[in-house]
């Protein structure tokens, strides 16, 4: 795979638009782009395009040249990345090399950004770093390219949120799901390379970027946004902090939920309210905005979160939430701690009943290879989790309408 | 657990001494301090004495007090600390408070120093690190403080190796490990921490200190030095690095055999020919130096590494290495494999035998608590094991 022709092209009024071409093994040939203000300096190495495309290289076990300089501690830590990759998924990610010409390291500069999405864990850690005073939001990785005019609405929310902060948002773009790269399991391996190439775009106006914690330090399942993978895309002059992973996501919200700007724009959902994809609101009936719910409710401040939808919540769907995936589980986890500290004893019961539903689920899932057998888990799962999150699923756009957007 | 009383003082021949009281939460006291080139700008933050007692604090269950300022990602990074800690020797550690004045983040230096003890770690850092022209190497830590005869012999060594390597070495010196502190178990918990506070001591000349690592990113259990803890080292205006994850131990000695300054410099044993602490010299029966003899062994440089006595080598020693814990079963597989890349195969089955020996002796230690079946495991590692490192122990020399 090779990583060339980066130019700096026009993009919508305001933007530019830096592109690369990348080149397969196969012959094929794709453009991977990345929006921003055009008042923003870009970066003219090859940093932030070896950390996005890094985990494409590793799972498709091919080399990746960049013919861009790249920094010599990244290209330190990238080796360190894919022999991290290779452990974590055997099946998934194989050892490549590495080409690039290597920079020498340099000087970082004084700002800080943070990557925004107004969820819990940025809250939570733009609240505690007001030395950062640069936000970057990034359509095409959250929420679908296609999604644009809710992108508008979501980003003019985030702008209000950053500047009564002292902040100022930085609007990104870039269409690295739509291609190749996209087909990449997002949550658990790719999305760290993704968010911190965004902030590599911004070598040259920030020292550091925050990627707010989404898992505990203790949790050494592997995922893509991790403590122990996120530092690994630091260069000599940008530093990718992984901030807030001594804190669950639990007591994160605790420790934030006084804030009136917090509660006014609280956004935790990805899945969106067309199923599709984050949007600019909460969809209130997906896993993660339930969890979300039932710790606002325990914390007493479900009713003042304007941005959630309490019609059809009740702490029964506690009771109903998969929770087989460790990483699920430590959430589960944290927000039966809080309940039970809080004296919640009717959200700590269906927790409970969660949390025996999966460990049944997952003895069950041994069957899912078996014939005839493998009907098992799957009944058992639609009986028992069956109440949460009847999403009814609206048809995607046609290519002809997202290509409009 | 507060840290007072911070004082610069200058001591013997062009050095200096910081050193802070600690007063413990049983009302005793202790003083620790740690010498540097008085050329070099001391930090004057809390940042290193945070970084060096938080362990012990932690440990202790004692909430942690600085009459000194500390940096306020340092103190972010510190929580995050306490809680993996918490996590990783539930039976030890405590959730514990920093109470400390934070500074607001500032810029890091440029420059870049590294420890250095001629080791294979520290050499593979410094060697693909030629940006860093500051080496630190500390007594007190590796090597016990009475041993002063030994370390200046050791460092004129490393600072002739700095020289050919265009650095320099700052040779700086602590008493940390004969206070209180010294009880915490080195290996598996405290190092870090006294590494990054050496590093962090030198925090208004340098933005980013590499510590070497003693393991690679794949090893999931809780190591002193660890991808996932040392970093948290970090403040604002420096930046810890756990260097050199990528490799494990062995592949970084494959790396290394191309290069004559290793081979003659080569010193990774920290028993000693006394076996009470780190000299200046490989004692060629411990476990440590033996692996390292296998891997230069198996990569035909043995015979070239003149810091090796050769004369107690054999390949069949391999099998008589007790590799119970994980951290020792690892660096076994890690030689194992590389044993098998360059087809020695008497090596590998050696190294099988010791693997199978310590599964088994794991298993004898369920009888531990057994009246009278306690006796087997300690037959069993005796027959299995007897064969390496019968260290004669020298006696201790007395504190004056």
């Amino acid at each position: 795979m090779r990583i060339t022709s980066l130019r700096n092209e026009p993009h919508r009024t305001g933007f530019q638009r830096l592109t690369v071409d990348v080149e397969y093994g196969d012959g094929s040939r794709e453009q991977v782009w990345c929006a921003l203000p055009e008042d923003i300096p870009p970066s003219w190495t090859g940093n932030p395009w070896l950390a996005l495309m890094l985990p494409l290289a590793a799972a498709s076990g091919e080399d990746l040249r960049v013919d861009l300089p790249v920094d010599a501690w990244l290209l330190h830590n990238a080796e360190t990345l894919v022999r991290l990759w290779t452990f974590w998924y055997p099946e998934l990610a194989k050892p490549v090399r590495l080409f690039a010409e290597a920079l020498p390291p340099s000087v970082p500069q004084p700002g800080v950004s943070c990557s925004f999405t107004a969820g819990v864990d940025s809250f939570f850690t733009v609240l505690r770093h007001p030395e950062s005073r640069h936000y970057i939001n990034v359509l095409g990785l959250d929420m679908p390219l296609w999604k644009s005019d809710a992108h508008d609405r979501l980003t003019a929310r985030l702008e209000a949120a950053a500047h009564q902060l002292g902040a100022r948002l930085i609007r990104m773009a870039t269409n690295v799901r739509e291609t190749r790269w996209g087909k990449l399991p997002w949550e658990n391996y790719a999305s760290g390379a993704a968010i911190s190439a965004a902030h590599l775009h911004l070598e040259r106006l920030c020292g550091a970027g925050l990627i707010p914690s989404s898992c505990a330090i203790e949790v050494l399942e592997a995922w893509g946004l991790h403590p122990l993978s996120c530092p690994m895309f630091s260069t000599s002059s940008t530093r990718i902090v992984y901030d807030g992973a001594g804190h669950t996501r639990a007591q994160k919200l605790e420790n934030i939920v006084e804030n009136r700007i917090v509660r006014e724009n609280l956004h935790v959902c990805f899945v969106g309210q067309d199923t599709h994809g984050q949007d600019d609101a909460n969809c209130s009936r997906c896993g993660k905005c339930i969890r979300t719910m039932l710790v606002l409710d325990i914390l007493g401040k479900l009713q003042d979160c304007k941005t959630f939808d309490p019609s059809g919540y009740r702490v029964e769907l506690a009771g109903c939430m998969d929770v087989t995936h460790p990483v699920n589980r430590s959430f589960h986890d944290e927000t039966r701690e809080l309940a039970l500290r809080k004296g919640r004893l009717d959200i700590v019961r269906q927790i409970d009943l969660s949390l025996k539903r999966s460990r049944r689920a997952q003895l069950l899932d041994r069957f899912a290879g078996w014939p005839s057998l493998w009907r098992l888990p799957y009944y058992y799962r639609r009986h028992a989790f069956g109440a949460l999150a009847h999403l009814q699923r609206i048809e995607p756009p046609t290519a002809a309408s997202s290509a409009a957007a | 657990m507060t840290i007072t009383n911070f004082r610069l003082e200058p001591a013997a021949a062009n050095r200096q001494r910081a050193a802070v009281d600690v007063v413990y939460g049983d009302g005793s006291r202790e003083e620790i301090w740690f010498d540097l080139p008085e050329e070099l700008p001391a930090s004057r933050t809390g940042n290193p004495w945070l970084a060096l007692m938080l362990p012990l604090a932690a440990a202790s269950g004692e909430d942690l007090r600085l009459d000194l300022p500390v940096d306020f990602w340092l103190k972010l990074n510190a929580e995050a600390l306490v809680k993996l800690w918490t996590a990783w020797h539930p039976e030890t550690c405590r959730n514990i408070r920093i109470l400390a004045e934070t500074t607001p983040p500032a810029a890091p230096q440029p420059d870049v120093l590294s420890t250095f003890t001629a080791g294979i770690d520290s050499f593979f850092t410094v060697l693909r690190h030629p940006e860093c022209r500051h080496y630190i190497n500390v007594l007190g830590l590796d090597m016990p403080l009475f041993k002063r005869d030994a370390y200046e012999r050791l460092t004129a060594r490393l600072e002739r190796i700095a020289g050919q390597l265009g650095a320099r070495l700052i040779r700086m010196a602590t008493n940390v490990r004969e206070t209180r502190w010294g009880r915490l178990p080195w290996e598996s918990y405290a190092a870090g921490g006294v590494l990054s506070a050496s590093m962090l001591l030198l925090e208004t000349r340098f933005g980013a200190g590499l510590i070497p690592s003693a393991i690679d990113i794949r090893v999931p259990y809780p190591s002193a030095t660890h991808p996932l803890t040392t970093p948290l080292y970090s403040a604002s205006t420096m930046r810890i690095f756990y260097d050199g994850s990528s490799h494990s131990r062995a592949e970084k000695m494959e790396a290394l055999a191309g290069e004559r300054i290793v081979l003659d410099n080569l010193h990774v044993c920290f028993v000693g020919q006394d076996t009470h602490g780190q000299d200046d010299a490989n004692c060629s029966r411990c476990g440590k130096c033996l692996r390292t003899m296998l891997v230069l062994d198996a990569l035909g440089k043995l015979r070239e590494c003149p810091m090796f006595d050769l004369s107690g080598y054999s390949v069949e020693l391999a099998g008589r290495m007790e590799c119970v814990r994980p951290t020792t079963r690892y660096y076994v597989q890690d030689v194992r494999q590389l044993a098998e890349r360059y087809g020695r195969q008497d090596i590998v089955r050696e190294l099988d035998l010791s693997l199978r020996r310590s599964r088994r002796a794991a298993l004898l230690d369920r009888l531990l608590a057994t009246p009278f079946l306690w006796r087997l495991p300690y037959y069993y590692r005796k027959y299995a094991f007897r064969g390496l490192a019968k260290l004669h122990r020298i006696s201790q020399p007395v504190p004056a």
